[in-house]
């Protein structure tokens, strides 16, 4: 079958490989029928995440036909012919984590668990194509996939919704929404969120949802602050005009109630400690460069919530801590737990309330990849959201 | 009273002297080891050891190193390589090597194990396999004293806290056919009789590694303790607990302590590789496997990362 398989640092090719195989008695085989690039694949495709191996097939955000089943699944939860989306992240729903729906900290998905754990004191969730450090599993870009423990982690859509209307409860739609929801939205608040990506686009779109006054959504890149105008935000350009002073004058002088970081490891900027991330990280003195974050400490209102949607991965340095504690700051943060939100996200897209086709820019063939990748790599304004079909 | 000195003087009596490879017949008085333990003398038996593709090797190498020896010691050399040929074309045929033998080491297959019947050593490592057939066992030493563990034992300490009872997590863990499932470096364990077992652990290279065990303390859903008897290829003890967790209900803690002997020279090195550099490591990956098995039903996989691009 047809995958996008990575080799090395701006390197993914279209390969020929094997078919998926049933491995355990709870896997399915999907057939996939819509998938999508993520701007955290991108950070594989620049080389930022370590335990990556040449032929590693990539894509967690997919969704597809059930054609095989192993001799294990629960039979009343999931059938042969079932169209499902399927979560990021592996999760099994008996543990301790899934059991407080915490699924992205599920305990049993990881056969790589050794390695997250000596890094973090204990190991997230697998996921799907999102390097061996977080489980090696082969991910979704691709004509079928494994889907391990299908019988918690598939989630039926209904036939009257499209492809396009669905897909992104995979990941980006619940990952906006959680940080929204982390980000402890009291009416009239002020939420300023950093990052206009997909990510940033369903959190500012989820935050009005959860009740907020007003969104400000703040970046650089022009085709990205349109879209955010286009559902109501408010927008800073931080290439013409620096943020926390913009900040500071459309809160009256107290700042952003809730702040998230829809940014994550890669944050660009121009300020002096976003070029001293840069040099630290290719130095290897630091892995994350943090500047997004630190300015959202700086800018929250005292009292006030930092959301981290993510992604990071090691250590940044110069964080404000004595900002945040000094103004009372709460931070919550965290992979998506995906599985908890789907039932929620699901009735507001049937509602009308959100119709998540706002977010695709290009519809490309699987064939097509790796062009999408070096598009979206190369033209962030133009290029927001990529399905693929294979 | 046991001493450092006299430890040390008992290790060598038995473990170097027993041994005389000149003389292997069974009938020999140098050949009769004594048992620390009992103080009477133990038969020492031959034993097929070697795996079938290595015999064949052996077989075929040996007849070779004959062939091309002998007419050279027609001429007075070559004595050297006929020996080893003759050694060779032995252990092919016999499928019995007095140096494994030594060591404590066996590439035999597992369906050798099964159809065989050899003899069997006096003492404590005897056995029979629930299919009836008799199963032989490397030739009998002590099992090592409590100071050994002490002077040179490796001790581990891991545990896990699963979402499952205490009773669930004693059941599994009590039928000890099943922890190959989740302990990857077992091979096979067979229990011969309500307390005694049989473990195989597996090498690299194809080197096995053997002992018997005996369960010494059973307590029903809180506690399962162990240790090894007789000449076992690795002497260890230990011990798994399943405690119930406070104010948790239906969460258990499983917590292993495990010490282990590791034995000197080349079966060290094979030991030391069953556990990897981090023997806490390979404990712990052991019973992260245990919890999967117990809340998920089976242990994670990732298919080695396949598919992939070649």
């Amino acid at each position: 079958m047809k995958a996008l398989t990575w080799h090395s640092k701006f390197d993914v090719r279209v390969s020929n490989v094997d078919m998926p195989k049933i491995l355990n008695p709870r896997d399915a085989i999907l057939k996939v029928t819509s998938t999508a690039i993520c701007g955290s694949d991108l950070h594989l495709y620049d080389g930022y995440i370590p335990t990556m191996k040449s032929g590693d097939i990539l894509g967690h955000e997919f969704m597809g036909e059930i054609v095989e089943l192993g001799a294990g699944v629960d039979k009343s939860k999931l059938a042969v012919g079932d169209r499902v989306v399927i979560p990021f992240n592996v999760a099994c729903g008996s543990c301790f984590f899934c059991k407080k729906q915490l699924t992205s900290c599920c305990d049993n998905t990881n056969p790589n668990a050794a390695i997250p754990r000596a890094a973090y004191g204990s190991s997230p969730a697998g996921m799907f194509g999102y390097s061996h450090m977080f489980g090696g599993y082969a991910g979704g870009q691709a004509e079928y996939v494994r889907v391990p423990l299908a019988d918690f982690g598939a989630f039926k859509v209904p036939e009257d919704l499209t492809d396009d209307q669905v897909l992104f409860l995979t990941d980006i739609f619940p990952t906006g929404y959680m940080a929204a929801a982390n980000a402890e939205i009291e009416k009239g608040d002020t939420v300023a969120v950093w990052g206009a990506g997909p990510v940033g686009q369903f959190a500012l779109r989820s935050a009005l949802l959860l009740g907020a006054e007003r969104v400000v959504s703040i970046d650089d890149v022009p085709g990205r602050l349109e879209m955010s105008r286009a559902a109501g935000a408010t927008t800073i350009d931080m290439s013409k005009e620096p943020v926390s002073d913009k900040l500071m004058a459309l809160t009256g002088g107290r700042g952003p109630d809730r702040c998230i970081d829809a940014v994550g490891l890669e944050a660009h900027g121009m300020s002096i400690d976003a070029a001293i991330d840069r040099i630290k990280v290719a130095t290897f003195l630091a892995t994350d460069r943090a500047h997004a974050l630190r300015e959202a400490i700086q800018c929250c209102r005292k009292g006030g919530t930092v959301s981290v949607p993510g992604v990071y991965g090691g250590v940044i340095d110069k964080f404000p801590f004595g900002a945040a504690f000094g103004k009372g700051l709460t931070l919550k943060m965290g992979q998506t737990h995906v599985h908890r939100y789907l039932p929620e996200l699901l009735k507001h897209i049937q509602a009308g309330r959100l119709d998540p086709t706002f977010v695709i820019t290009h519809r490309m063939p699987l064939s097509d990849a790796p062009n999408a990748y070096k598009m979206f790599s190369e033209n962030k304004s133009q290029v927001i959201k990529v399905v693929l079909k294979p | 009273m046991v001493t450092p000195n006299s430890v040390t003087r008992t290790i060598s009596e038995t473990t170097l002297d027993q041994y005389d490879l000149e003389t292997m017949d069974s009938e020999s008085p140098a050949t009769k080891p004594r048992d620390l333990q009992s103080g009477s003398s133990t038969k020492q038996s031959t034993v097929r050891n070697v795996g079938s593709n290595e015999r064949n090797i052996s077989l075929a190498a040996g007849a070779l190193l004959l062939l091309t020896g002998l007419p050279k010691l027609m001429r007075g050399r070559g004595i050297l390589q006929t020996a080893a040929g003759a050694g060779l074309v032995y252990r092919g045929m016999t499928g019995s090597c007095p140096l494994y033998q030594h060591l404590g080491l066996s590439t035999r297959d597992a369906q050798q194990h099964q159809q065989s019947s050899g003899k069997r050593a006096s003492g404590s490592s005897k056995g029979v396999y629930p299919d009836g057939n008799e199963r032989d066992t490397p030739s009998s030493k002590p099992s090592a004293a409590p100071s050994e563990y002490n002077l040179r034992g490796i001790h581990v300490e891991q545990s896990v806290t699963i979402s499952k009872p205490a009773s669930d997590c004693y059941a599994f863990w009590r039928e000890l056919g099943l922890l190959p499932q989740f302990m990857h470096h077992l091979k096979s364990v067979v229990e011969t009789d309500q307390t005694h077992s049989h473990w195989v652990a597996s090498a690299p290279l194809g080197f096995s590694v053997e002992w018997d065990a005996e369960i010494i303390n059973d307590e029903k859903d809180r506690l399962i303790a162990w240790r090894s008897v007789g000449n076992a290829g690795v002497d260890n003890s230990g011990s798994v607990r399943f405690i119930d967790v406070p104010g948790r209900e239906d969460s258990t803690e499983v917590r292993v302590v495990l010490d282990y002997i590791p034995p000197a020279g080349k079966l060290g090195s094979i030991v030391a590789s069953l556990f990897g550099e981090e023997p806490n490591q390979t404990v712990k990956a052991d019973l992260k496997r245990f919890q999967q098995l117990m809340e998920t039903g089976e242990v994670a996989t990732n298919g080695d990362g396949k598919p992939r691009a070649k």
